[in-house]
């Protein structure tokens, strides 16, 4: 079915806050994700992917557990995507406005896609950003997002490699926020692997023909996941009696 | 008592200007003290059809005897090509229901973009008279509904058949056909979204265009409605309706709470509207030239807002003797200026004046007037009324920063004493019927753990407290630090970050003291809107008349003088005059 991204944006911002996410939270993530999906980066598969392990309850507040300088390691403990790639990508933004170049590494953090709203929001305020992350194992998948100060789209590319070791098992995602583009492009090249096959990428054209025809025509949603967030709204209603209507203004 | 500020719009003239402070204007009793002005929307839009000669011609017109059926009018501007589609239906008066709960409707419409196909039609057929029960596509982009005026529409038809005009006391009274009880835009229910219809068609690009649009032409099939079946009923003695009755024939609306929580999540939006309308008063207190032409104009409006209060009939007590007190008032004005012409060298004298001696409602209706003085000084606003809203968190901001923004823009958050019973005695929700927003109390009403983050002022108090114990241990630490210790408080920073970067920035009140009004919200977007007669039914919501006195589409293309606010009894109008100055 076809809905509009303010209907689908509003649904999602209930369905997370049904789930417990605060305000700031859930708008934030149901900007990021609709704006994913409306740029072809899928953001309702992160979405759809993501509400099974949503349990706001269990999870443990992120926390910085390493910081030198411009160097810094937040553990998000498994709640990163939705609640604070938004927080951790502030925090490289601030490091680099002060020192020029930061470093933020997020670990246990799901969603990590996730990151590249946030990097477009800060390149939007003439930060230059960098973000890469692996998952799977065979073959394992490299992403890596780059996105250069004042630009409106960042450029995407995914590739699996052979060769590539996994770094750790901590669902890490590493971001770089540097005032000069440069030198992000030299850091990616010593750290990201060059063994790449089965490219791909998402360009900026082929993002802005994305977003010209979600807004054109509205977003395609899968049913069940339209019911899945409207059945999580229930949770934020209230119960309607006649004293309720009353309070309505009838 | 002003604060000196450059305009944000560059007036071409000095942009020096002096605002009216926030803490005057964004204060909810004077919020809810606001008219109608020049800039309000249906104003802008009124002017827009006028001055481009919008071509609007019925491309069907299917009324059985009954004026149950279908209608498509195609309406050509410069910029495009859009098709209002109605469909009238049969319906009990027991199922009448103005409340956003109904599900049956005398009337659905639709707006959409460029021409409608049968197979786009039927699919409009199937879904706009289910409302929020239907799907409709991006090629929509408003959705309305409308009911029959139980005291008006019969009345109205069987006079006209029987070859009368209608009494203009019983218009005087009730001055519509039908009550439109929503108009649904940006997105909902599948529509086009407000990006789409800002970017694509220029005609409705500014805010809420499109839904006043749709109420306007609403109108205008109420009356041809009515004609048609007095027609069809009495084909020998029908007459039609005169066209200076039909003037003074607008639309109802009915607006309750679900009105609220828009003015609070779209805070940059609704302190733009204020700033532009702030700056129109402002513009005209320091750069309108006093001349006798000038305060005789003014006599004129004031006597016929005086007529226009006189008019208005409501049976809330409040509000009567608000009104009841304005007529008073202005008349009192009225007396000054007489007295005073000559000492008049600026406007700013009269409002200080009148800021001095009268009432919050008299205070605005005289605003509204002076801006009638000056298209030259407002008209051009009309085009900075929208905004993109932006709320960037600002993660690198100090701490103590933060605070001392808080302490300076949320002073009157700050003021509030969150520790007394009365200052947290109301919940805002949103029901099961319809997600539709209500307010509840939290000594006797159920889901208060499901309340809507809208008490903005509470909200700041408990970031603040929670930023000073912060700073007590980290005093030199920055927001995004404390956000990863407190993360609940991104949205609220986030906020306040943002609109203390705006002139009039937050609605300055306790939105869950018992005190509150919340009709005072729905007036003050109202206001913005341009209805008139406001007519609370409860102080949570309030009935309202909508394009009174406006142009017809056969007035399209004629000279147009642009003074149909505060309509009046058309007997009243030879006798008050007309309120053009050249």
């Amino acid at each position: 079915m076809k809905v509009s991204l303010n209907e689908l944006t509003a649904a999602v911002k209930r369905a997370l806050e049904g789930l417990g996410y605060s305000l700031g939270d859930y708008e934030d993530a149901a900007d990021i994700l609709i704006w994913m999906e409306m740029h072809g980066l899928q953001g309702l598969r992160e979405l759809s992917r993501g509400l099974p392990y949503l349990c706001k309850e269990e999870c443990t507040p992120a926390g910085i557990t390493y910081e030198d300088g411009n160097v810094a390691v937040v553990d998000t403990h498994g709640n990163g995507g939705l609640a604070y790639v938004e927080l951790a990508t502030g925090l490289a933004y601030s490091n680099a406005l002060k020192s020029g170049f930061s470093y933020v590494r997020m670990d246990h953090c799901h969603n990590r896609k996730m990151i590249i709203k946030s990097m477009v929001n800060y390149a939007r305020r003439g930060m230059n950003c960098l973000a890469f992350w692996r998952n799977g194992s065979d073959p394992m998948v490299e992403y890596v997002v780059s996105i250069a100060a004042y630009a409106q789209y960042p450029d995407y590319l995914e590739y699996s490699a052979s060769q590539l070791e996994k770094l750790d098992d901590k669902h890490s995602v590493s971001i770089l926020c540097s005032q000069n583009f440069q030198m992000l492009q030299a850091f990616a090249s010593g750290v990201l692997s060059e063994d790449k096959a089965s490219v791909t990428t998402i360009s900026s054209e082929q993002m802005a023909a994305n977003h010209s025809q979600a807004l054109e025509q509205g977003i395609e949603i899968e049913p069940e996941l339209w019911e899945e967030l409207n059945s999580l709204t229930e949770r934020i209603l209230v119960e309607s009696t006649d004293a309720s209507r009353a309070g309505a203004g009838a | 008592m002003y604060e000196e500020r450059v305009a944000w719009v560059d007036s071409g003239v000095s942009d020096k200007l002096t605002l009216r402070p926030a803490s005057q204007v964004m204060n909810l009793d004077r919020l809810g003290s606001f008219h109608q002005s020049r800039l309000s929307f249906m104003r802008t839009l009124v002017r827009r059809i006028m001055s481009e000669q919008w071509d609007i011609s019925r491309k069907r017109f299917d009324l059985d005897e009954d004026g149950y059926g279908t209608v498509i009018y195609e309406v050509r501007t410069p910029h495009g090509l859009y098709s209002f589609v109605l469909f009238s239906h049969y319906l009990d008066p027991e199922e009448r229901n103005d409340r956003v709960i109904a599900c049956q409707w005398d009337l659905t419409m639709a707006l959409c973009e460029g021409a409608v196909s049968e197979e786009q039609l039927e699919g409009l057929r199937e879904n706009v008279p289910k409302q929020e029960a239907g799907r409709v596509d991006a090629r929509v982009f408003v959705l309305s509904r409308a009911n029959r005026s139980a005291r008006n529409f019969d009345y109205v038809v069987n006079e006209l058949a029987a070859g009368n005009q209608p009494d203009l006391k019983k218009i005087t009274e009730v001055g519509y056909l039908y009550r439109t009880t929503a108009v649904y835009g940006s997105g909902k229910l599948g529509m086009a979204d407000w990006n789409k219809v800002k970017g694509k068609h220029a005609d409705f690009c500014r805010p809420f265009a499109g839904e006043m649009f749709t109420c306007y032409m609403l109108r205008q099939f109420s009356l041809e409605q009515a004609e048609h079946i007095a027609q069809q009923h009495s084909p020998e003695t029908a007459v039609p309706m005169d066209d200076v009755i039909k003037r003074y024939f607008g639309i109802g609306n009915s607006t309750g709470l679900g009105m609220a929580p828009y003015l609070i999540n779209h805070p940059q939006l609704i302190s733009q509207w204020i700033e532009m309308r702030e700056t129109a008063l402002a513009r005209v207190r320091q750069q309108g030239e006093v001349t006798s032409a000038h305060i005789e104009h003014l006599q004129r409006m004031i006597q016929k807002a005086i007529q226009h209060l006189r008019e208005i009939t409501s049976d809330d007590e409040r509000q009567h003797h608000r009104n009841k007190d304005s007529i008073v008032e202005l008349q009192e004005v009225a007396d000054w200026i007489e007295n005073q012409a000559q000492q008049i060298s600026s406007w700013s004298v009269l409002t200080q004046h009148v800021e001095q001696l009268y009432s919050l409602e008299t205070q605005e209706i005289l605003n509204s007037l002076l801006m009638e003085l000056y298209p030259a000084l407002v008209d051009d606003l009309d085009d900075h009324m929208g905004i993109d809203e932006c709320y960037d968190l600002k993660p690198e901001m100090s701490l103590a920063e933060l605070r001392s923004v808080i302490e300076s823009r949320y002073d009157w958050a700050l003021a509030i004493d969150f520790t007394e019973p009365d200052s947290q005695h109301l919940f805002w929700y949103r029901s099961m019927e319809k997600l539709e927003p209500r307010l509840g109390e939290c000594e006797c009403d159920i889901g208060k753990e499901k309340e809507m983050a809208l008490a903005i002022g509470r909200l700041t108090r408990e970031c603040y407290d929670l930023i000073e114990q912060c700073l007590a241990e980290h005093p030199n630490t920055d927001v995004v630090r404390f956000l990863l210790r407190h993360p609940a408080q991104k949205g609220i920073i986030r906020r306040i970050q943002a609109m203390s970067q705006h002139f009039y920035g937050d609605i300055q009140a306790n939105l869950v003291d018992k005190e509150m009004l919340p009709i005072h919200l729905l007036r003050c977007k109202l206001s913005f809107f341009g209805v008139s007669k406001f007519d609370p039914r409860s102080k949570l919501w309030v009935r309202n008349t909508m394009f009174q006195g406006a142009p017809l589409l056969s007035d399209i293309g004629h000279s147009f003088a642009d003074d149909w606010y505060f309509p009046l009894t058309p007997a009243q109008v030879k006798e008050v005059g007309n309120e053009s100055i050249s």
